[in-house]
């Protein structure tokens, strides 16, 4: 077992010949032809056959922008690809291989014809997977029924001709649409949505490296040239207050994973930005595989923030490093300009190191994985010698990360993952830790990790211990919430959530009373009666990760609610958060540090 | 008076707003107050943990737009400019997408250098521009900063709605449909 592992492990490392598979895959899907010839056919039947392929721009050093004097031709792989006649009726229907190659054989000769690739990629079996790139921006934004999200148009390139009476070979590129000498983009930008497929392919084939039998859940990822950055978001007219990963995006309750991705070229492209692409994939990822507990919302490079949404903005952005096998996560700007900015996974830090930093989580993840010494290289000091492969890192999250009764974290995942591994590898991990100021040894409530996040050695407010560990028969502890690292307001900061860990002994209901102790009436405040303008603090029960019950009424000053049949013994989690912190109607000098009373009292 | 309206129109507000569920009020829990032994997992109350963007920059632009914007005349955008990247200066450049649409006031300056000396490291500004028509114009403000791993660039489009008319959206190849009804934007391909 032992010698399988490290087998299985040792074949998916960095730099290892990997992914022999999905060629294989492709291949048997139909794609791969001679191409190039052309061959009487005295049947009256032809052959038809070429090679796909797409324009891809690289950025500028250090991510400054795109080059588009350097763009190449990259295959288009796995797509659909039709023959269809002039009245629409499809005549054959094909996958694109590895080398973007297809082949139709027997058409009738002397049709008029079109080939329509499509921007999806579909496959029945095993692995599988149903991705499509649509466009989610309404032809007519006052449409009194528009179409679902899920059946907006679908990005295709096309191509029409006569099978004449010989083979015919017909090799197609998706243009960039760029034109070098405006530097602008003057025609169709029929290279986009391949662009964003075949990052995706990208990351499919990182997983499929490990889950060779991987069930992928459908995936639409939503691109227009109007999506643009700003707010509010409005998914029918391309504002995007970012690109970004949503499980259901129609908000019905009903799961739909999608991504939607920046088009707008005077704004910020994402297309070409494939870390950008692989980082929101990495969120479907650990959304449909593992397990996500992420409060989500805005975040950014050195925010101190909530332990769940630091954990999942690491991963996501480790994951496009190692899926692209490129340390340099670039995020352009607009396109034609020197504008963007980049994260080096090996290298750079901000002043926010630790567990509620993403990029440590990020550095943790990425260096536990590459095979690069990073002293060596110059490119850090010590710790980053070795690499534990994918494998082990796919296991924890979609094996112990994804049932662990603790939120996920990095300290679920980091302690999960350390005890799958041989003392070695622990080892490696620690030292990991530690660079990222971190402690090893924590477990995954985090307890044993010393980093409070107190700046210049004062006492961080409400950090640590990460769970409040809540007694379950109606005795009451004061618990306390801040909002010192979170100046937008945006509400997902560290220690505005403050976890509970609820150790349920036996099944019961609870009566589950939050009482504010702070003083909020604040000077010169208008309406003292005003609810809005006073402590609301709500609270969230989870099991496993799914919310079983919750209490955000929007009352003043307290939460009171009786929980449904809790079962037991079962360990439950709770956070416990001030809402006027992500509210944008609270007011002007409203505490930045509130306090409650919290209690759970069995029902009889 | 409110915390956050000062800059409500948030790069993320909308995403934040829309996670949030706003109100504060989600619908109740069909099973609460139900004796089940097993807990059913009720979906999630609103969607506060349902939207998961990219990392944003180093720095952040919020603004808010100050009035109603009308054809030929001012109007003024609040920016407040936050940065991680300690005192780093920030420099601002501002632009829009079509010059006929929009136009900067005669006294403002189209690029400005911010210092950041606070604890919160937030600069503010203003911009004033005039649009030229109605509809939904952008102004596209740059936050660029000089760091040792390189210059870092973001842009953020603010969105000036001046009348009712919509924004005017560009096209991207031409939409039919295919043999069995589904809607497909149809794009040229170059043959080589």
């Amino acid at each position: 077992m032992d010698y399988l592992h490290r087998l299985f492990r040792e074949s998916i490392r960095p730099g290892s010949a990997v992914l022999p598979a999905m060629t294989l895959l492709l291949a048997a899907c139909g794609g791969g032809s001679d191409g190039g010839t052309t061959t009487p056919t005295p049947s009256g039947s032809v052959t038809v056959s070429g090679t796909l392929a797409y324009e891809f721009v690289p950025p500028n050093l250090n991510c400054q922008g795109l080059d588009f004097a350097a763009t190449v031709v990259r295959p288009i792989r796995g797509a659909t690809v039709q023959l269809v006649d002039l009245s629409n009726r499809e005549l054959a229907r094909t996958v694109s291989g590895e080398d973007g190659s297809y082949s139709f054989a027997d058409i009738d000769a002397g049709l008029d014809v079109r080939i329509r690739v499509r921007a999806e990629l579909k496959r029945t079996g095993s692995p599988n997977w149903d991705v499509e790139i649509r466009d989610n921006v309404l032809a007519d934004p006052d449409d009194p029924n528009p179409p679902a999200l899920s059946d907006r148009p679908l990005y295709a390139i096309v191509s029409d001709f006569n099978t004449g009476t010989a083979d015919v070979s017909l090799n197609l590129t998706a243009r960039t649409g760029w034109d070098a000498g405006a530097g602008a983009y003057t025609s169709t930008r029929s290279a986009a949505p391949f662009a964003v497929l075949d990052s995706i392919y990208t990351a499919m084939q990182l997983i499929t490296s490990v889950e060779p039998n991987a069930t992928f859940r459908p995936l639409d990822a939503f691109w227009s040239v109007n999506n643009t950055l700003t707010s509010p978001t409005d998914i029918d007219v391309g504002d995007l207050g970012a690109s970004f990963y949503t499980p259901d995006p129609d908000r019905d309750g009903i799961a739909n994973p999608s991504l939607f991705l920046l088009g707008d070229a005077a704004v910020d492209t994402e297309e070409f930005d494939d870390h950008v692409i692989v980082h929101e994939w990495g969120h479907y990822f650990e959304d449909t595989f593992a397990r996500s507990d992420s409060t989500g919302g805005p975040h950014g490079v050195g925010d101190r923030l909530d332990a769940r949404l630091a954990f999942g903005e690491g991963w996501a952005t480790a994951f496009s490093g190692i899926a692209l096998e490129n340390p340099i996560y670039c995020d352009t700007g607009p396109a034609g300009v020197a504008g963007g900015f980049g994260i080096g996974t090996e290298k750079g830090a901000y002043d926010a190191q630790g567990w509620y930093d993403e990029i440590s989580v990020m550095r943790f993840i990425y260096d536990l994985w590459d095979t690069t010494d990073d002293e060596a290289e110059g490119l850090d000091t010590g710790a980053d010698t070795g690499s534990i492969g994918f494998a082990p890192i796919y296991e924890t999250l979609v094996g112990p990360q994804a049932f662990t009764d603790t939120f996920t974290t990095v300290f679920s995942f980091a302690s999960e993952l350390r005890s799958a591994l041989p003392p070695a590898d622990q080892a490696f991990l620690d030292a990991q830790l530690l660079r990222e100021d971190m402690t090893p040894g924590f477990d995954k409530w985090g307890v044993g990790e010393l980093n409070d996040a107190s700046p210049d050695g004062q006492q961080s407010r409400d950090v640590l211990p990460l769970y409040v560990d809540m007694p379950m028969d109606g005795r009451v502890v004061n618990i306390c919430s801040n909002d010192d690292y979170d100046g937008a307001g945006d509400g997902n900061k560290l220690a505005t959530y403050r976890y509970l860990r609820l150790d349920i002994p036996a099944a019961s209901a609870f009566d589950v009373r939050i009482i504010t102790t702070t003083a909020d009436t604040i000077p010169g405040d208008d309406d003292p009666n005003d609810p809005r303008d006073r402590s609301d603090p709500d609270m969230y029960i989870f099991l496993d990760g799914a919310i079983v019950d919750f209490g955000t009424s929007g009352n003043a000053d307290e939460e009171i609610f009786r929980t449904i049949t809790l079962t037991g013994p079962d360990m439950y989690v709770a956070d416990l958060r001030e809402f006027r912190y992500a509210d944008p109607d609270s007011p002007l000098g409203f505490p930045d540090r509130m306090c409650f009373d919290v209690s759970f009292t069995p029902v009889p | 008076m409110n915390r956050v309206m000062i800059f409500l129109a948030t790069v993320f507000a909308g995403a934040l707003l829309a996670a949030c569920g706003g109100g504060d009020q989600p619908a109740p829990s069909a099973e609460q107050g139900a004796t089940t032994e097993t807990p059913v997992a009720v979906l999630t109350p609103d969607e506060k943990y349902s939207i998961t963007g990219k990392p944003q920059g180093p720095v952040r632009i919020d603004y808010r737009i100050i009035g109603t914007p009308v054809v030929g005349q001012p109007v003024t955008v609040d920016l407040k400019v936050r940065s991680n990247v300690g005192d780093t200066p920030v420099t601002l450049s501002y632009g829009t997408n079509d010059s006929t649409a929009m136009t900067f006031y005669e006294s403002q300056q189209r690029m400005v250098s911010l210092a950041f000396v606070d604890d919160e490291r937030t600069a503010r500004q203003q911009v004033t521009v005039v649009p030229a028509r109605e509809g939904r114009l952008f102004l596209n403000v740059t936050a660029h900063m000089q760091t040792d791993t390189g210059s870092l660039q973001t842009v953020t489009a603010v969105p000036i709605q001046v009348g009712a008319a919509p924004r005017e959206l560009q096209q991207n190849g031409v939409v039919t449909t295919d043999e069995n009804g589904e809607l497909i934007r149809e794009m040229p391909a170059s043959e080589n």
